[in-house]
């Protein structure tokens, strides 16, 4: 199985770190960002001539210090290169709000995060599987 | 003395509306009546109205069909039918003008009761014994030669299907006892009750002999648009001859539609106008009467109905001032309360699910018996349940703001200073920060302790983020100007850049590079307090570098002209 490469924007060190610790089983390489503008930062550094190196999945928060997570997403939508890349919003908001707004910046899916660690493994076990295989495929 | 010549307007004008009227009234008369005498009549009829049927040659008849046949010929004129699925539809035809009548019986004077017998039990054997045994009896003809009415798809039909014999399909009921009473049908085979009128299974001629009288006194209807008067005329004088020739015994008209009203026809008309026309004369003459008396009266007391149409409209104006006052007070305290509520369970939920997930961690670590997992994972339920607490504490202290009456007197800025910088001390002595109060200190007036919360989240937010090198500078000034005071506390860090300016005074809206320890409150607070004494709270460039976090704090009798005049726009 190949290894894939995920990127969390996620402001709370805490939960960044949980998240990890529920992939461990998993074959993934977690790089973790706390802002968009240090993700946008991130991704700009990879060569553009290696494009392979690019994350295969970005699980993404909606409220995030400066620019929201949302507006990530519609930037990197708006982005030929990086439009490929699925974008699964990870939050606490329930809000229909936030969920219309998020489909309307193209992300590929939006969950709530579970209130159990055995739910948070099992939930990105399934959405590793999904989106990570898909993006896989697509290269 | 002359009376003034607008006095003489309503008697010109009155005589001259009775000319009009008279003129009118005499031209009525001589009007043409709607309609074309030489066209022939078009009528509408459905092949399901009870005495219409379409017979074994394919022409169009009936029993009502025949009746306006008879009226037409007498008239010399001609009549064309149109076929119309249903009666209502027949109707339409007429009322959108496609048609000029429609052919219908409303109602027959007597029951029919023309079976010969009703079998106890409807079913097939029954039927098709009935029809074996009787048949013949009845008629003296060979079953096979006997020419049998049925209805399309119904149980005679196919009682007659099994029998070999072929039936003459005719929908109605009242069609078929047509059509047999003008010997076109021998039998007709029907299982169903209809109406009020018991069917037996067959009859023949002799038993349907009741039916010419029971015709003969049937009442007939004709819908006709009823703006063809001429053709009206026409048909009710058709069936007055049909009744005096002794066609039918006791005919009755029945006009489908309103009359037409009486004013539109003949010498009614004229009268009619006329007379409209003098209700009109006298009505104008009174109403010219009465409206120079009301202008008169109405100037005398011009000025003081002017006054009070001005006072109570000043009254409606200030009424709907403190209307949309108060409908946006409710809807300010509406979205603020929504801000809240978001920020609260997205917020406070963020580490409460931290917790929950490090607790299943360090479930899952004990049964692993990894003792520096159990270690790792309990402390981060610590860290998180504080941040919890944190989060807590703050929006209790918004609220409290939120709810908390000003007690407003002379502040001493430098003595809040001090409290501040006391209050700070671990975070000076960390980042070896100076803060330094620029002189002269202008007069302030506000709520002293709602000012100290102003200055030490500002002071500390300039701690956190505008000291990125030991020793830097903090400077809080105050300018007074014509309305109020300016409190600008400044410093020499990276400063925000423009598109945060607005953002990071909102509820848990922390600033890009925010401190881990950062509630998102601190701002949201500064700017709360603000707008509590009236005043308003931003961010902006300081020259040389830096940011400057600015809060105005307007004089106190200007506060509450600049809220009053904020609420009612």
């Amino acid at each position: 199985m190949m290894l894939i490469r995920i990127m969390l924007v996620e402001d709370s060190g805490s939960y960044a770190e949980l998240v990890k610790i529920a992939l461990r089983k998993q074959r993934c390489d977690v790089w973790h960002c706390e802002t968009a503008e240090s993700a946008i930062t991130m991704l700009d550094d990879l060569p553009s001539q290696q494009d392979d190196l690019l994350p295969h999945l970005m699980l993404l928060d909606v409220n995030l210090p400066g620019m929201s997570g949302i507006e990530l997403a519609r930037q990197m939508k708006a982005e030929p290169r990086l439009r490929t890349m699925p974008i699964v919003m990870l939050t606490t908001s329930h809000s229909q709000h936030d969920v219309q707004d998020s489909y309307a910046a193209w992300v590929n899916s939006y969950v709530v995060k579970p209130n159990t660690f055995e739910e948070l493994k099992n939930l990105l076990r399934d959405v590793i599987h999904y989106w990570g295989s898909v993006n896989v495929v697509m290269r | 003395m002359r009376a003034p010549i607008r006095h003489h307007i309503g008697p010109f004008a009155g005589t001259f509306l009775l000319l009009i009227c008279l003129w009118l009234g005499v031209t009525a008369n001589a009007q043409p009546v709607r309609g074309d005498s030489t066209r022939p009549i078009r009528v509408a009829a459905s092949v399901f109205t009870p005495y219409v049927y379409v017979n074994t040659n394919g022409d169009i008849t009936g029993f009502s069909i025949e009746l306006i046949r008879a009226i037409a010929a007498q008239s010399g004129r001609r009549v064309e039918f149109q076929i119309a699925p249903d009666p209502a539809h027949a109707i339409a035809m007429v009322e959108v003008g496609k048609a000029d009548a429609v052919a219908v019986l409303i109602r027959s004077a007597d029951r029919m009761r023309v079976f010969s017998f009703a079998p106890p039990f409807d079913t097939t054997e029954i039927v098709l014994e009935g029809l074996r045994s009787r048949a013949g009896e009845l008629t003296g003809v060979p079953l096979t030669d006997l020419r049998i009415a049925a209805r399309t798809g119904g149980f005679g039909a196919s009682v007659l299907d099994k029998l070999g014999v072929t039936p003459i399909l005719i929908q109605d009921l009242d069609a078929m006892l047509f059509a047999l009473n003008r010997r076109e049908i021998d039998l007709v085979a029907i299982s169903k009750v209809q109406w009020d009128r018991t069917t037996g299974l067959f009859g023949t001629e002799s038993d349907y002999a009741q039916i010419g009288p029971a015709l003969a006194s049937a009442e007939f209807g004709f819908a006709v648009d009823r703006n063809q008067p001429e053709l009206l005329a026409l048909l009710d004088a058709g069936l007055t001859r049909l009744q005096e020739d002794g066609t039918f015994t006791s005919l009755r008209r029945q006009w489908m539609g309103a009359d037409p009203p009486f004013w539109t026809t003949g010498r009614l008309k004229a009268a009619f106008i006329l007379f409209l026309g003098l209700i009109l004369l006298i009505a104008f003459g009174s109403f010219a009467r009465n409206r120079v008396r009301m202008r008169a009266l109405a100037l005398s007391e011009a000025q003081s109905r002017e006054a009070l149409a001005v006072a109570h409209a000043r009254e409606l104006e200030l009424a709907n001032a403190q209307l949309i006052r108060v409908n946006k007070q409710l809807s300010e305290n509406h979205a603020e309360m929504e801000r809240v509520l978001y920020a609260v369970t997205h917020d406070l939920k963020s580490p409460l699910v931290t917790a929950r997930g490090f607790a299943g961690v360090l479930e899952e670590a004990a049964s692993e018996g990894d003792v520096e997992g159990m270690l790792d994972a309990s402390k981060r339920v610590l860290s998180s349940t504080a941040k919890f607490g944190v989060i807590t504490d703050a929006l209790l202290e918004y609220g409290r703001y939120q709810q908390s009456e000003l007690v407003v007197r002379p502040i001493d800025v430098a003595h809040v200073l001090n409290n501040v910088r006391m209050m700070l001390q671990s975070e000076v002595e960390r980042t070896g920060a100076i803060i330094e109060l620029c002189h002269p200190v202008d007069p302030l007036i506000g709520d002293p302790a709602q000012i100290l919360r102003v200055l030490l989240n500002l002071v500390g937010n300039a701690l956190r983020y505008g000291c990125p090198e030991p020793g830097m500078r903090i400077e809080v000034s105050t300018e007074h100007r014509a309305d109020g005071t300016v409190i600008t506390v400044r410093d020499h860090g990276p400063g925000v850049p423009e598109e945060q300016r607005k953002l990071i005074f909102g509820l848990f809206r922390r600033y890009a590079k925010a401190h881990p320890d950062s509630t998102g409150l601190g701002l949201a607070i500064v700017e709360k307090i603000a707008k509590k004494h009236g005043g308003s709270a931003w961010v902006e460039d300081a020259p040389g570098g830096g940011a400057a976090f600015c809060v105005f704090i307007p004089n106190p009798e200007t506060a509450v002209a600049a809220k009053y005049e904020r609420r009612s726009s």
